[in-house]
């Protein structure tokens, strides 16, 4: 089915799924569940992979070496490189599932960033792995996916982990 | 090849975001329904009983119990006849479950009960406050229940 260069006129857009990650079992799980359960319905669709890059914190960078620029601007480099390898090994998920899909990284505050992501590139399902890095066993819903599942403007999927 | 068929479960009261919640999972993720159980959920809040108690110096006629009973099933069969038209025109038949109790506790129970495997909810129900982000039932299941949630909400 090589349909990719041909505009297909249909009266009904294509639904767009964003599925944010990070590099937590929990958001790998998310899109692997996605990719099984909703296969269906995402080959219809545009498949975007999300992850944010919280701001580097530097206060204590300063303090300790009065500022390197360099090391500052090295570190940012490496986080941006981390996160594009996790949107390529994504990626690569989503072919093994015979589905292409698009990355997209930003800097921010991961919550705010993936609902500000939602309106941009106008939404129609984001999916979310039920907690992050920081999981706490106590919490029910981590922190990310409790903002994104009250604020995003499209319906969310929390897809959580069974013990 | 599965033994059994994966289950997806709507949960439903008589409030539009639920309606809402129904059909937009009937529209956006028709081919993964189609090929899965769809079951409908509508709880019946326990009534209130109290105030009908006080009113009648504390003999409430049974027949005025049962009566009020019956009527929430009544209306509880109603809206998943309702519902099950709807699933009808785009194709699913659904299958429909209604029970008395409240509403969070006895969502997440007929999940684990059902092993249903996606559940979806509206955003609110019937006391939908503007200030809240996300409606008391809503809230709870999506922390407590065991299977991924899928929170549909209706833009203004």
């Amino acid at each position: 089915m090589a349909e990719e260069g041909v505009e297909v006129a249909t009266s009904m857009v294509k639904t767009k799924v964003m599925v944010a990650i990070d590099d937590s079992e929990y958001g790998q799980h998310a899109l692997k569940w996605a990719l099984k359960t909703l296969g269906s319905t995402i080959v219809d669709s545009e498949l975007v992979i999300y992850t944010a890059r919280p701001p580097v914190d530097i206060g204590y960078l300063y303090a300790s070496s009065w500022g390197t620029a360099e090391l500052i601007k090295e570190i940012k480099e490496s986080e941006k490189k981390a996160a594009l390898d996790l949107l390529n090994k994504a990626k690569a998920i989503c072919t093994d599932y015979g589905i292409t899909a698009e990355g997209v990284t930003e800097v921010g505050d991961p919550k705010v960033a993936i609902c500000n992501a939602v309106e941009k590139l106008n939404i129609q399902l984001l999916v979310v792995g039920s907690h992050g890095r920081g999981a706490v066993t106590r919490t029910f819903l981590g922190s990310v996916s409790n903002y994104c599942v009250n604020h995003a403007k499209c319906p969310v999927l929390v897809v959580k982990k069974a013990d | 090849m599965e033994d059994e068929k994966k289950k997806v479960m709507v949960a439903i009261d008589e409030s539009e975001y639920s309606r809402y919640a129904l059909e937009w999972a009937l529209q956006n993720l028709h081919e993964s329904i189609a090929n899965k159980q769809l079951l409908i959920f509508t709880v019946q809040p326990i009534s209130d009983y109290s105030y009908l108690h006080a009113s009648s110096y504390g003999a409430a006629p049974p027949e005025l119990i049962r009566n009020i009973q019956e009527n929430q099933k009544k209306i509880a069969l109603n809206l998943l006849d309702q519902a099950k038209d709807l699933c009808n025109k785009y194709g699913i038949t659904a299958e429909t479950v209604t029970e008395v109790g409240d509403p969070k506790e006895l969502i997440c129970e007929v999940v684990e009960k059902s092993k249903v495997q996606l559940l979806v909810l509206g955003s609110h129900g019937r006391g939908a406050l503007k200030r809240a982000f996300l409606g008391s039932v809503s809230n709870h299941c999506v922390q407590s229940v065991k299977c991924p949630v899928l929170v549909v909400k209706k833009t203004a």
